[in-house]
């Protein structure tokens, strides 16, 4: 089977749109037995294509892979078209409890608790059952409390690449600091 | 400005509280009653009293004289509750500040989440065509059962089993127990323990029960294929 160039960015791109699920890069540089660079290459090149022609799609970076997905813009329009549920809307609190664990994991309840200075167990429960963290282990303390960890549709959720997407926690501290000194 | 006249220094009086307070001079060579008696002889031999200039000399001297008192007293220590007390006003603000740094990253993360909003991708496909309870309906399940019945009927080696009473809440227990401890289960497999055809009903009733109640969804992965259980 011969294929060039154009065929094989033709084809990463039947993947990326059939797909249900974010594809990592190394997953297709395995399977056409090349190097993840290339692959790299042509997903860019795709993705700047997307981006320049006036199309109703993108291509989307996220959970450490890559989709092809609709534009925001006409989000809307496909929720309606296809009578999409609205995406689960989450309260501050859960937000804050997710945010905790996304930067502290693995982490136990308590330490949450720690930081939040409330009960988080129903929060807890609420983010286990909508698939935004996971039980990753336990703790080897008294007890053996459970660890908690963020989901690969928690990455989705946020548009985040990777964990090392989110916010930088020195970045925060930093602007806190600037604050703490004028203050 | 007044001038005093001391051993350790000479010169005007507001120069002196400025070097002590530089720590240029130790307030402890500084004798405090030295400069007021000096300064009393100053004012018995003028004839015209400044009030501003008195006053200066007034303000400057009460200043030294609490530098010094301060100097003399031993340094307070701190009691245990006090020390204590501390610690945990330090713990509070920590944590607090800790805190805060995360309600910032809420209101990122917030946006994140909005920006995200209307973002699609393919839906997921049915990749097992499960056909729940919507469309196995009750009359698939009775036909199911009817036939557990015909073959538990055909048994030859069955013991009947009198006089014991099976609970139909025993069951319902049992059944969910069963179900919620694998992911499915087979719907044969609920009968297959049965030792009477009284268990066998009681077992039906109990599992139409929890499939009424949504604890145990029961599907099949195509029509007139085996019924599964799973926990719903």
């Amino acid at each position: 089977m011969r294929m060039d160039k154009q065929d094989l960015k033709n084809i990463i791109e039947c993947f990326l749109f059939v797909t249900n699920e974010p594809i990592p890069i190394d997953r297709i540089a395995r399977f056409f037995n090349v190097k993840e660079k290339p692959v790299k290459d042509i997903i860019y090149e795709l993705k700047e294509e997307y981006n320049e022609n006036n199309r109703g799609l993108l291509l989307i970076e996220v959970a450490n892979g890559f989709q092809v997905a609709t534009k925001p813009q006409y989000g809307k329009w496909v929720r309606n078209f296809f009578r999409l549920p609205k995406k689960i809307k989450l309260t501050k609190p859960t937000i804050e409890t997710l945010s905790i664990i996304a930067f502290n994991q693995p982490i136990v309840k308590a330490e949450i608790e720690d930081i939040r200075g409330v009960e988080v167990r129903m929060i807890l429960a609420n983010l286990l059952e909508h698939d935004l963290i996971k039980i990753v282990g336990r703790k080897e303390t008294i007890g053996r409390p459970l660890l908690y960890g963020t989901t690969d549709k928690f990455l989705k959720a946020f548009g985040l690449k990777d964990l090392s997407m989110l916010p930088k926690i020195e970045e925060i501290e930093e602007i806190f600091d600037d604050f703490g000194a004028t203050a | 400005m007044y001038q005093v006249n001391l051993n350790v220094f000479k010169g005007p009086f507001d120069l002196l509280l400025y070097l002590i307070k530089k720590q240029e001079v130790d307030i402890y060579d500084i004798s405090i009653s030295e400069i007021t008696d000096e300064y009393l002889t100053h004012l018995n031999k003028i004839e015209t009293l400044d009030l501003n200039e008195l006053s200066r000399f007034l303000v400057i001297a009460a200043i030294l004289i609490q530098i010094k008192s301060k100097a003399l007293l031993p340094e307070k220590e701190k009691n245990e509750l006090e020390i204590e007390e501390e610690e945990t006003e330090s713990e509070l603000s920590r944590k607090l500040a800790n805190y805060k740094k995360y309600q910032e990253i809420t209101k990122i993360l917030e946006q994140y989440k909005e920006d995200n909003e209307e973002i699609y991708t393919k839906l997921h496909q049915e990749e097992e065509k499960e056909l729940d309870l919507e469309s196995l309906k009750l009359k698939d399940l009775i036909v199911a059962f009817s036939e557990i019945i015909k073959e538990f009927s055909q048994k030859e080696d069955v013991l009947e089993v009198r006089g014991e009473e099976i609970s139909l809440l025993d069951k319902i227990e049992e059944i969910n127990e069963i179900v919620s401890k694998r992911e499915n289960v087979r719907f044969s497999e609920i009968f297959a323990r049965c030792r009477s055809k009284m268990e066998l009903i009681v077992a039906f009733l109990a599992l139409l029960e929890l499939i009424r109640r949504k604890k145990v969804r029961a599907f099949q992965k195509e029509h007139f294929s085996e019924i599964w259980l799973s926990s719903a």
